[in-house]
């Protein structure tokens, strides 16, 4: 029987690569400002509105006030298995 | 017994009798020689001691005897009665060819290879083996893979000098980068998979000889003087890979490959990747991508609804979810996303093996949270602020363990109720191929197949059709009798993207392509694919039609570097073949047509 839970699925504390994208009327700058006064050091500006990040996902979650956080997927290579 | 002279059978543009005659004039192993069957590197001179491989067509008893006296030291083996194969040195061929026994003794030429490069069937060459219809070969442009790694001391990586074509490498797994001088002076000769950015793997090496290999053995890439801008990627950052590309390559032109994908978005164009690549892509700057290879792999189901309509559809968990170069966990995993329009009304259920029902929570609920021993869920039904602004649910199933019994994978269900509907179209994916499958349903679809970042507006996403079922082996010659040539690949991801775009753009050949072996690498333990004294595999994918589009698309930048991604779809599309495996307009399994690399090239 599966019981509700409190728990996350992902550990908070988990390292993972995300984009974020500035929400309406936040600035690139204002994100990389959050993400530098956080220590948050993994961070390369890919073009304007797209800041890619290596954080944890406790610091993540809190970014989304201000940007939309997207995980980023793993990809598998596209050779067909026999 | 008549004895026939090597003219009357010997018909490659350079015979045996041809190389036995000139090797005493300081032939050069030119591609011509090799093409015939000398087992020479380019530019070395032909001496006595070149070897040739050769069939022998002879009176058997005759020539064993005829054999023994001559006292020779190469190997013969006896194929069939009066058929022999050798590895022989000029020297003793000189000798073979006099003997009275032999019959006809023709050189094994690598064009008689069931090796298919692609060539051929793009229009790039008439016949195997012969002269390329245009006059491109890529110089000038860059080709950035971003893949597995790659073994950087196979010759398909170095020009006709042995000076390696490789303007800079990175490795996502490391965080290191190398220029061109590191890599010629400092790691030059390291065996696979040592080197800088090593492929373990294989995938890598081959996608990027098939788009720009120097010829080897016969096999040529699309662009042999192309540079390359080459990325072994962690998976996950392949992103910051193409930006990487893009910003080494400065104001040269570029195109680059990506053979890989998954599925976890919306498929409408918009997650933060997808919205990337339309911002990087210029005139001069172009992506490729593969389709994927997921059209039967049960990981997509979609429909229309009308109110009321209730539907059911099953799905098992694998046991073992892809893992090794992808990173992935290996306990089960699953995730499950389902899209529909921001009108409609849905209501979701999932219904557990031991017939739990849990009723995915209203929209706007980011997670509710079920675990016991065994399994943890998450469930969540959110907004969705796409180019269709709709909304999504977001099923996550984490086993705890690789060993988790086996009825708590199986015979899971999702109960879907329509309440209202102004469109009522519902999709849904598992976030890869071999996570989890659908049972047989009538939502399950084999259209809108294809995967993330091929969904890209600033991608060219590329299917594959047969264009080879034979190849030769380790093991032998090999056929696949379950493909047609000309026909799609029966794997190949089909479009149209959920927002209806038309996706695949152009079909490519990907089944199956001969291209460079990586040494070392977990594909050369495959004796049925690889012929590893030539250091060739034979393997099939969009992964190996999409680099065929990028070579092609090197070609196109060489003529015009500003070419935009537009254009190059526009003559790729105006000049595709079509035939009767094709329609004449864009179809979800070819795009709109098969690749004509020459025909492009001249609709610039």
């Amino acid at each position: 029987m599966l019981r509700k839970k409190n728990t996350s699925l992902y550990s908070q504390s988990e390292f993972v690569s995300a984009r974020l994208r500035p929400r309406s009327g936040v600035s690139d700058s204002q994100v990389l400002q959050w993400l530098a006064d956080h220590g948050i050091s993994e961070v390369n500006q890919l073009a304007e509105g797209f800041i890619s990040v290596k954080a944890s996902r406790k610091d993540l979650h809190a970014a989304e006030k201000f940007a939309e956080v997207e995980v980023q997927p793993h990809s598998q290579l596209h050779q067909n298995k026999d | 017994m008549q004895k026939t002279t090597f003219k009357t059978y010997l018909n490659a543009s350079l015979s045996l009798a041809s190389i036995l005659q000139k090797g005493s004039k300081k032939l050069e192993a030119t591609a011509a020689v090799r093409a015939a069957g000398l087992d020479c590197k380019a530019g070395e001179p032909v001496e006595k001691q070149s070897k040739v491989s050769v069939n022998i067509i002879c009176d058997q008893q005759a020539f064993e005897k005829q054999l023994a006296a001559e006292n020779l030291s190469d190997q013969f083996e006896n194929l069939a009665d009066g058929l022999y194969s050798a590895h022989l040195t000029l020297a003793s061929a000189a000798k073979i060819v006099k003997l009275d026994s032999v019959k006809r003794i023709q050189t094994k030429k690598v064009s008689a290879l069931h090796l298919g490069n692609g060539t051929t069937e793009t229009g790039l060459r008439s016949q195997p083996g012969a002269t390329r219809v245009v006059s491109e070969t890529g110089k000038g442009v860059l080709i950035g893979i971003v893949d597995s790694g790659f073994d950087l001391t196979h010759p398909m990586f170095r020009d006709s000098s042995g000076n390696l074509r490789v303007e800079a490498l990175l490795d996502q797994t490391t965080g290191k980068t190398y220029s061109a001088n590191q890599l010629s002076n400092d790691w030059s000769g390291v065996a696979n998979p040592d080197g800088p950015g090593g492929d373990d793997n294989g995938h890598g090496t081959h996608v990027a000889s098939i788009a720009g290999g120097t010829e080897h053995h016969g096999f040529e890439g699309v662009a042999p003087e192309a540079r390359f801008l080459l990325v072994k990627t962690n998976f996950q950052d392949t992103d910051e890979a193409v930006k990487w590309c893009f910003t080494k390559a400065n104001a040269n032109p570029c195109v680059v490959n990506l053979s890989l994908g998954h599925h976890w978005g919306g498929h409408d164009g918009s997650t933060a990747e997808e919205v990337l690549y339309k911002t990087l892509v210029d005139p001069g700057k172009i992506i490729v991508t593969s389709a994927g290879n997921e059209r039967t792999e049960r990981i997509h189901i979609g429909g229309r609804f009308v109110p009321s309509q209730t539907e059911s559809v099953g799905f098992r968990v694998s046991r073992r979810p892809p893992n090794g170069a992808s990173q992935l966990p290996d306990p089960p995993f699953a995730a499950l996303t389902l899209w529909y329009e921001r009108d409609d009304e849905f209501t979701f259920t999932l219904v557990t093996p031991t017939g739990q029902r849990l009723p995915i929570p209203s929209v706007g609920t980011r997670g509710e949270r079920y675990g016991d021993s065994q399994v943890d869920l998450e469930l969540g039904h959110l907004y969705h602020a796409g180019p269709t602004p709709g909304k999504y649910v977001q099923i996550l199933l984490s086993f705890k363990s690789p060993s988790v019994r086996e009825n708590l994978l199986d015979r899971w269900t999702v109960q879907v109720k329509c309440i209202s509907a102004e469109i009522g179209r519902l999709d849904g994916w598992f976030n890869n191929s071999g996570f989890a499958t659908f049972y047989p349903s009538r939502l399950l679809e084999l259209t809108r197949t294809i995967g993330l970042p091929a969904t890209s507006e600033g991608c060219i996403a590329v299917a594959s059709h047969v264009s080879n079922h034979e190849w030769e082996s380790d093991d032998g010659p090999q056929k696949d009798e379950t493909v047609l040539r000309g026909r799609t690949s029966p794997f190949s991801s089909q479009g149209p993207t959920r927002d209806g775009r038309q996706k695949p753009e152009i079909s490519g050949p990907g089944q199956y392509l001969t291209a460079a072996l990586a040494q070392g690498s977990s594909l050369a333990g495959v004796d049925e694919r690889t012929l590893k004294a030539k250091q060739l595999l034979s393997i099939q994918g969009t992964s190996m039609s999409a680099p065929m589009v990028a070579g092609a698309i090197a070609l196109m930048l060489q003529k015009k570097r500003s070419l935009t991604p537009a254009q190059a779809i526009e003559a790729m599309r105006k000049s595709a073949m079509t035939d009767g495996h094709t329609a004449s307009v864009w179809n979800p399994a070819y795009g709109h047509g098969k690749l004509n690399i020459a025909g492009a090239i001249s609709e610039l």
